[in-house]
């Protein structure tokens, strides 16, 4: 029998080198696909509990966790609680969103994760104008 | 002998006490009781008087004298004690002037006297009596003596005079008589001289008596001889002539028995004023001149009639008849007058025997009583002021004592009578001692009454008891103690409402509740403020039982939670001190949350409902179990989607006493009741 050869081979090199593409290109998918979300402004919770006055009109997007479903229109329109935590926070702070009806199909449940797109109405309410798992 | 003068004392002491209205006892109750000098026993019903209601009867058992349906101590009665103290402060008369004036009523009785040499001179007594009569002790008395006497001289003289006259008169109807006879026995000669045959028709003249003064002799004087030669007129001359010898010898007769009967009357008249002065003198207690006045009258009226002339059926009359038995006499009032001297000189050495043991008691006893009879007796009037001194304080405690215990003073009462042991040996205070310390008891219980009735707020009756406890005993310092007590209790009282009525202006209702024992008593018998002071506990007491819950729920480690409920209560009571304390102690405990509900509640009275919403879901993830923060969700949820059902059924706090108002929103104000409103609950998380 043959012997043995000692240190690195190619085929070791190569199925590192695979290795790191196939975790760099998975790496790479799914940041991009993350990236890859709803545009617009990123949601502040902070800066909207401090001062809302600013945010009014605009839109952002903002992700967060489902916590409570506050409320259930007949009409379909749905009420619920969004726990944010903003960058660098340390603690969540809780939301309140107003799923319009038009999105009625869409399961939400608590716990789950969603990225909205929002509208800060006059009274600081967060009203979606879009909404997808994330 | 011994009976009469007991029987003449009350008269004695009637005159020593004038006018005649002593004190009369009133038997009611707390009466005095003994006193030094009398016996002050009250009586409450008359003795039975061994000589009836008509005559002056004494009890010398209780030295009470009964006397026309009255009675009254004999020594005992504010006249008698003012003039005994007057005597016993007053200097003994031993000047030579008094001495003059004894010595003249002592010449003046030994002039009376049977044994003096020559027996006894009512001139030189007149004489001696008119000197004594200038002296100021004697009141004028031997004057008075000596008039009567002059009196009887000059009633001697007028029947001198009326003897005389009848002398005359009897002289005259002598002369009237005999010229009656001559004058018949001329008629008859006449007769016989012009009717020489007839022969002695209607004489026998001669042979009649001519002394008889009655008339007897008309009948043959008077009868003319029917005689052929003796007219008419002659005949009528002879009748006139014997009819106005008859006339005037009925009017002599007439005029001698008129004056026999006045020289009769003229001297029992002169008997009867002179025995009335010697009664007078008797009564008035002026022995010396009723011995000196008996002793002229027996020598005045030598006939030996000595009975008092006393009207018939009188007092006087019937005390004397009855004591004695027989009618009484100047002799019986002479030797009376000499009685009574002697017993004064007794009861005098007695007195000094006595005072010199210290035995004062009996000591001014015995000179009262000697002083009752002979006030004006030289033996009292030489008694000297040392002497007299030593008893002179003695008595006015006495007295003080008696009128003390008369006006119920006994503090007063009980000062003097230790006073009175302390100076008297022989003093008997057991009596004024019982009597003080009933009086002390009774009273004491009336009052204590009055206080158990003053806890109870029972106001009549605790006037009834004042008022018994001040009839028994009026000076009674507890008595003044109570009623300062009541009338301070009265001011504090008002000062408590006063203060009851301030902490309720200012809704201070805690205060109210720390204080409640205090305003409990100030209220009682006062609805109205009763009613204000439970409605009062009842606002704090359901507050209690909160900050209790509150309390609790921080020794648990839920100090949010009681702050939510501290938070809640404040609603009601703003200014509740135990609230805001532990709201301020909680604050620091609870920062993030009680800002996330400050936040939200910020924002939703300002309409922002995302924030608002906002913030209280922050507050339910700090605390989980805030009511405050679901309640804030559930509202703002419901502002947003009002078509919505609520997800969670609203809970509140658990009711601490107080009901909850029907139909009361969460968000509603609470209101005051003591302002007309009703009470808002204080809900609890956990039902």
């Amino acid at each position: 029998m043959p012997r043995r050869q000692s240190g690195l081979q190619p085929a070791h090199l190569f199925g590192a080198l695979a290795f790191l593409a196939v975790a760099g290109g998975g790496f790479w998918y799914f940041s991009r696909q993350k990236e890859e979300g709803f545009s617009g402004n990123k949601f502040s919770a902070a800066q909207y509990q401090q001062n809302y006055i600013g945010l009014r009109g605009n839109k952002y997007v903002v992700t967060g966790i489902i916590t409570k479903q506050l409320r259930y229109a007949p009409s379909s329109a749905r009420l619920f609680s969004l726990a944010v935590t903003d960058d660098g926070a340390s603690e969540p702070i809780d939301l309140a969103v107003l799923i319009p009806p038009e999105f009625s199909s869409i399961n939400i449940q608590t716990g789950q994760s969603f990225q909205l797109k929002v509208l800060v109405d006059k009274d600081g309410l967060l009203r979606a104008e879009d909404i997808r798992k994330s | 002998m011994k009976l009469l003068i007991l029987s003449l004392l009350p008269l004695l002491s009637i005159l020593a006490a004038a006018p005649l209205h002593a004190q009369v006892f009133d038997a009611g109750g707390g009466q005095p009781a003994a006193q030094p000098g009398t016996a002050a026993a009250a009586q409450p019903s008359a003795p039975k008087a061994l000589l009836g209601n008509d005559v002056p009867f004494v009890d010398p058992g209780s030295e009470m004298a009964q006397w026309d349906g009255k009675m009254w101590n004999v020594t005992n009665n504010r006249l008698f004690r003012a003039r005994f103290e007057k005597y016993l402060a007053a200097p003994e008369e031993n000047s030579a002037r008094d001495a003059e004036y004894r010595q003249l009523l002592l010449d003046a009785m030994k002039a009376m006297s049977p044994s003096r040499p020559g027996g006894p001179s009512v001139p030189e007594t007149m004489r001696l009596l008119v000197k004594a009569a200038d002296f100021p002790i004697d009141a004028r008395l031997c004057d008075s003596l000596a008039q009567a006497v002059y009196g009887v001289v000059l009633n001697r003289k007028n029947q001198r005079l009326l003897a005389q006259m009848n002398k005359e008169l009897e002289k005259d109807r002598h002369n009237q008589g005999w010229n009656l006879e001559v004058s018949a026995a001329a008629a008859e000669t006449r007769q016989k001289m012009n009717a020489p045959a007839q022969g002695g028709g209607g004489g026998g003249g001669g042979n009649q008596p001519n002394g008889q003064g009655q008339g007897q002799g008309q009948n043959n004087a008077g009868r003319p001889a029917q005689s052929s030669g003796q007219s008419m007129e002659s005949q009528l001359g002879e009748f006139s002539r014997a009819g106005s010898y008859i006339k005037k010898i009925i009017e002599i007769d007439t005029a001698r028995i008129a004056n026999s009967a006045k020289m009769t009357a003229g001297d029992l008249k002169s008997k009867v004023e002179f025995q009335a002065l010697i009664v007078q003198f008797f009564l008035q207690r002026r022995f010396e001149h009723t011995i000196l006045s008996c002793r002229l009258y027996r020598n005045l009226y030598e006939d030996g009639d000595s009975e008092l002339k006393l009207k018939e059926g009188s007092d006087v009359e019937k005390m004397f008849t009855r004591t004695t038995g027989t009618t009484p006499t100047v002799s019986a009032l002479d030797a009376l007058a000499s009685e009574f001297i002697r017993d004064v000189d007794e009861g005098v050495v007695a007195f000094e025997y006595l005072s010199e043991k210290n035995e004062l008691e009996s000591a001014s006893k015995r000179l009262s009583e000697a002083f009752v009879i002979g006030e004006y007796l030289p033996r009292m009037r030489t008694l000297t002021r040392a002497r007299k001194e030593k008893v002179l304080e003695f008595v006015r405690d006495a007295n003080q004592l008696i009128s003390a215990i008369e006006v119920k003073d006994y503090s007063l009462a009980e000062e003097v009578v230790e006073r009175l042991r302390k100076n008297g040996k022989d003093f008997d205070y057991a009596k004024p001692r019982a009597a003080i310390e009933t009086a002390r008891a009774a009273s004491a219980l009336h009052i204590q009454n009055a206080r158990s009735a003053a806890i109870k707020k029972d106001d009549k009756k605790v006037a009834e008891e004042i008022e018994k406890a001040a009839l028994i005993w009026p000076t009674n310092p507890d008595l003044k103690a109570f009623a300062t007590q009541v009338a301070t209790y009265g001011d504090m009282n008002s000062r408590v409402l006063n203060d009851l009525d301030t902490l309720l202006a200012q809704k201070n209702f805690r205060e109210i509740a720390r204080e409640h024992i205090k305003y409990s008593g100030a209220v009682l018998g006062k609805p109205e403020y009763e009613e204000k002071l439970k409605a009062a506990l009842e606002k704090v007491a359901p507050v209690d039982k909160v900050v209790a819950i509150a309390d609790e729920m921080v020794k648990a480690g839920d100090s949010a939670g009681a702050w939510e409920r501290l938070e809640e209560a404040a609603k009601d009571y703003p200014d509740d001190n135990e609230i805001n304390r532990r709201r301020a102690e909680l604050s620091g405990k609870n920062a993030d949350f009680i800002n996330a509900i400050m936040e939200a509640r910020k924002h939703e009275t300002s309409g922002r409902s995302g924030v608002s919403l906002s913030w209280y879901l922050r507050a339910e993830r700090l605390y989980p179990a805030s009511l405050m923060a679901r309640k804030g969700i559930d509202r703002i949820a419901d502002k947003i989607l009002p078509e919505s059902a609520p997800e969670t059924a609203p809970s509140s706090f658990p009711d601490p006493g107080v009901s909850s108002s029907p139909g009361t929103s969460p968000g509603a104000a609470p209101t005051d009741p003591f302002n007309g409103g009703t009470s808002s609950p204080v809900s609890n998380p956990n039902p």
